[in-house]
C-alpha cells in the first residue's frame, strides 16, 4: 500500500484535524553568531495535530538523511512510511531536530545554554528590546 | 445527481462538462505552503504545509516548511496583514525547505508587523 507523498497527507488531514497550539516554544541561540539575539521556535499549529493524530508525518531520520541528499535529486521524506502519534514533548524534539541547526542541538560543547524548551508565558510580551534577547544563564526565566 | 465518495482516486484527467485537463494541472497550480502570522505575538493564525516558524530578530522570521522544494525558484510571495501602505515585506529563500520574511516601515527599517506568505512550486 503507498502512503502517497507527504503534502498529500497534509492536504487531507488539514481538512479533517483541528489545529493545536502549542505550550511550548524553543529558545535557541546560534554559536556561529554570539552578538545576534536569542531566536524563537513556534511550533506550527496544524503540523502539531499532525504529530498528536499520528499517521501522517516521516521519521525524523529521513529528513536528516535528506539533508545530504543534493536539491533536484528524489528525497526520502516524502514517501516514507508515516510514524506513530507522537506526545507534544516529542513533536518539540522532533522540531528541533528538523527546523534547529545541528550546530545548535547537536554539535555545540561549550558551557553557556544556548538552547531551552520554555512554557509560551516565558516568552517576553514586550518587544521593545527584542534585538537584545539572550537565554538568561541564571534562571529559568526566557530573557 | 449523485455523489460518489471514494478516499482515494486515481484520476488522470478532469472534466467540467466541456473542459478536460490533467490532474497535475491542479496539483502543480496549488500553493504548496501558505500562512498568516501575528508577529506580535508570533502567533500563527493559521497554514498549511508548515512545521515552525522561527522568530531571528524584530522584522525577521524564518519560515520551515514541512516539504522540501524540488529547487529555489518556486514563486514565493509574502504581504503584510496592515492597512498602512508604508509597510513593506520582503520573502527570500533560504534553501529548499525554508524561507525567510522581513518586514519593514518606510524608512528601511525592521519593524515587527503582522503577515502572510504563499509558495508556489515544484516538490522534491
Amino acid at each position: 500500500m503507498t502512503h502517497g507523498h507527504l503534502w498529500d497527507r497534509l492536504a487531507e488531514a488539514k481538512t479533517r484535524l483541528k489545529p493545536v497550539q502549542s505550550k511550548y516554544r524553543v529558545l535557541f541561540e546560534d554559536p556561529n553568531a554570539p552578538d545576534e539575539p536569542a531566536k524563537v521556535l513556534v511550533p506550527d499549529p496544524n503540523w502539531m495535530a499532525c504529530a498528536l493524530e499520528g499517521g501522517i508525518l516521516p521519521p525524523i531520520e529521513t529528513y536528516q538523511r535528506d539533508r545530504d541528499v543534493p536539491d533536484g535529486q528524489p528525497k526520502e521524506h516524502p514517501y516514507a512510511a508515516p510514524i506513530p502519534a507522537m506526545t507534544e514533548e516529542e513533536a518539540i524534539e522532533y522540531l528541533i531536530m528538523k527546523d534547529i541547526p545541528p550546530n545548535v542541538w547537536r554539535d555545540y560543547e561549550g558551557n553557556r545554554c544556548i538552547m531551552r524548551i520554555v512554557p509560551v508565558e516565558l516568552i517576553p510580551s514586550d518587544r521593545s528590546f527584542r534585538n537584545a534577547w539572550k537565554i538568561n544563564q541564571e534562571t529559568e526565566m526566557a530573557a | 445527481m449523485s455523489t460518489l465518495e471514494v478516499t482515494t482516486a486515481k484520476v488522470t484527467n478532469l472534466n467540467d462538462g466541456t473542459t478536460t485537463v490533467a490532474t497535475t494541472f491542479v496539483t502543480n497550480g496549488s500553493a504548496k505552503a501558505w500562512l498568516k502570522v501575528t508577529k506580535s505575538s508570533d502567533t500563527i493564525n493559521d497554514s498549511f504545509s508548515v512545521t515552525s516558524i522561527t522568530d531571528t530578530a524584530t522584522g525577521k522570521t524564518t519560515v520551515n516548511s514541512a516539504v522540501t522544494f524540488g529547487n529555489t525558484n518556486g514563486s514565493l510571495l509574502g504581504t503584510n496583514n496592515q492597512s498602512s501602505t508604508a509597510l513593506g515585506v520582503y520573502v527570500n529563500w533560504s534553501s529548499t525547505t525554508a524561507w525567510v520574511v522581513f518586514t519593514k516601515d518606510s524608512g528601511g527599517s525592521f519593524v515587527d508587523h503582522d503577515w502572510s506568505s504563499v509558495i508556489h512550486g515544484d516538490l522534491a
